[in-house]
């Protein structure tokens, strides 16, 4: 045990969540929505990595605004994908949509590795290396990592937003919830499956934009982050965004105590991810969340609060 | 004027026929009741109409135009909503947004979404629960909450199903009371009941399938007397000598 280390591999940690956070929204959205699980979502990241680099060699686009360009591309390229072989599947068996998304991912894959070759990538930039020193807590943080965080926080900050306070996310919420009403109330389920669809996609895109400029990659990349994304949504109770934070949180703290204060072998620190979702699979099938409904607290007086934070007639 | 008129509309799933050749009209305004014993296929039939199932033959006509076979958000849009058999509100959203998911996709394009949503929500009397989440409230509510959102979504027909079923008497007469005042605003209604005091007081005209065939179309108190649907509900009479 080193806890004097426990402030910096802590920020390490939170810094880590951000990121973890960011690449596990796609996913958790596609499988709310449509109940699939999106097994081309490390494909998707690849090739956005892959497009940050060609538009930064090719065009001179400063890799940290390629994300501008890479969501709306795709935003669109996800659409097109549903419209013409995702719809085409809906309510087949979910075997059939883990195969066809794996193939998927192993077509992008084999055609990175004809176009870019196996050789492995990164980007290096003035600021991509730059870090700053916090004296007072002997605290050296990487500005990417910081930059990496932050705009996992602005997602989840405008995710949220649009989901409980637009229409479409109304919507989109209410396809999670009961496609089969939703369709009684008059909303387009199939439309909303398109957009929430390209909506992922994009999400996924933005964490692969993000990682290229803070990781090496090549076609295969994304493989242990896409495992790292089914512990963080599992974790997170495939319910909310903010599960999803919460999960990606207490997966990276879990990773780095393990290595920096317990003192695990780095090279064993995947094994922590993997174990807790196996654990939370057993013992939490529901996720975290489902750790609030079982504390006693909560269940003593279930008198009025039941119902109504309102108040409201008595039962 | 007919609001609906159903021709010769069937549903088979595989070799059972669930709906068989169903004839039948509803006039703008009225209050129609759909009985039969279990398995007749009221349901189904409903479903047909709000298209959830395409039917297999026949045609539904709406305000003239047909729309046998669109999807059920089309339907909506042209005027029909259906209440679910087993009430299934949006659990993880509020009250409030359960019925403003409905005034925003639905039929109705006017107005502010948010004070037609609480209007409707005073209307059907649960205002004081508007911002309870759906999952948490009694099984009465539930149901009204039902209502309310296929009201929110302003229908001209709405199809109820079995909305009273299962609440108790005081509970039922209060639904009863707003299914009139639901008539009263002018909205035509269609809809399932068991319970026959409560379909009797209510419609102006029943319609009785059995083993998914049409077989009475008339006001409640001849249909309570035709010989076919008491042998319907009861078995064959004894025949009396």
């Amino acid at each position: 045990m080193d806890l004097g280390n426990i402030l910096p591999v802590t920020v390490g940690a939170i810094l880590l969540a951000g990121l973890y956070a960011t690449m596990s929204y796609g996913l958790g959205l596609i499988y709310g929505v449509m109940r699939i699980v999106n097994l081309s979502h490390a494909g998707i990241m690849m090739l956005a990595a892959y497009t940050t680099l060609m538009l930064y060699r090719s065009f001179g686009i400063e890799p940290y605004l390629a994300p501008v360009i890479v969501m709306p591309l795709f935003f669109v390229i996800g659409m097109g994908f549903q419209r013409l072989i995702v719809r085409r599947i809906t309510g087949a068996a979910p075997i059939v949509s883990l195969l066809l998304l794996f193939s998927v991912w192993l077509i992008i894959q084999n055609a990175a590795y004809l176009i870019w070759s196996g050789n492995t990538q990164s980007i290096l930039r003035p600021y991509t290396t730059r870090s700053f020193r916090i004296e007072a807590l002997d605290l050296t943080i990487g500005w990417m990592r910081l930059g990496v965080f932050l705009a996992g926080v602005v997602t989840l900050i405008i995710l949220q937003f649009f989901l409980t306070r637009t229409y479409l996310g109304k919507a989109i919420r209410a396809t999670t919830q009961d496609r089969d009403s939703a369709k009684l109330v008059g909303i387009d389920v199939d439309r909303i499956s398109m957009v929430a669809f390209g909506i992922g996609i994009a999400l996924s895109a933005l964490a692969g934009a993000l990682f290229s400029m803070i990781l090496p990659f090549n076609p295969d990349f994304g493989r242990v982050l896409m495992l790292k994304s089914f512990a963080v949504i599992v974790l997170g109770g495939l319910t909310s965004f903010v599960g999803i934070a919460v999960g990606a949180l207490v997966l990276a703290l879990a990773e780095e105590w393990a290595v920096g204060v317990f003192g695990m072998q780095t090279a064993l620190k995947d094994l922590v991810s993997f174990s807790a979702l196996v654990l939370v699979l057993i013992l939490l099938p529901n996720g975290l969340p489902s750790l609030l409904g079982r504390m006693p607290v909560w269940r003593t007086k279930p008198a009025r609060p039941t119902t109504a934070p309102t108040g409201g007639k008595a039962a | 004027m007919a609001l609906l008129e159903v021709q010769g509309v069937s549903r088979y799933f595989g070799g059972l026929r669930a709906v068989d050749h169903v004839d039948m009209v509803v006039g703008e305004g009225e209050l129609v009741g759909l009985i039969g014993p279990n398995g007749a296929g009221k349901t189904t039939l409903f479903r047909v109409i709000a298209g959830v199932y395409p039917p297999s033959a026949g045609q539904v006509i709406f305000n003239g135009e047909s729309v046998g076979g669109l999807h059920p958000n089309r339907v909506c849009h042209k005027g029909i909503t259906s209440t679910h058999q087993v009430v299934r509100p949006f659990p993880a959203l509020t009250v409030l947004e359960n019925v403003l998911v409905g005034v925003q996709y639905g039929n109705v394009r006017s107005g502010d979404p948010r004070q037609r949503a609480r209007e409707v929500l005073e209307f059907v009397g649960l205002a004081h629960r508007a911002d309870v989440l759906a999952r948490n409230l009694t099984l009465p509510d539930r149901k009204r909450l039902e209502v309310a959102r296929a009201l929110g979504t302003g229908p001209k027909l709405l199809l109820l199903d079995e909305v009273i079923a299962g609440l108790n008497q005081t509970e039922a007469a209060r639904t009863m009371d707003l299914i009139r005042s639901i008539k009263r605003q002018g909205v035509t209604i269609l809809m399932i009941e068991h319970n026959m005091r409560v379909i009797m007081g209510l419609s102006d005209r029943i319609v009785v399938l059995h083993h998914g065939e049409k077989i009475a179309d008339a006001p409640p108190e001849q249909v309570s007397r035709d010989p076919k649907v008491i042998e319907a509900y009861l078995g064959e009479s004894p025949v009396s000598a």
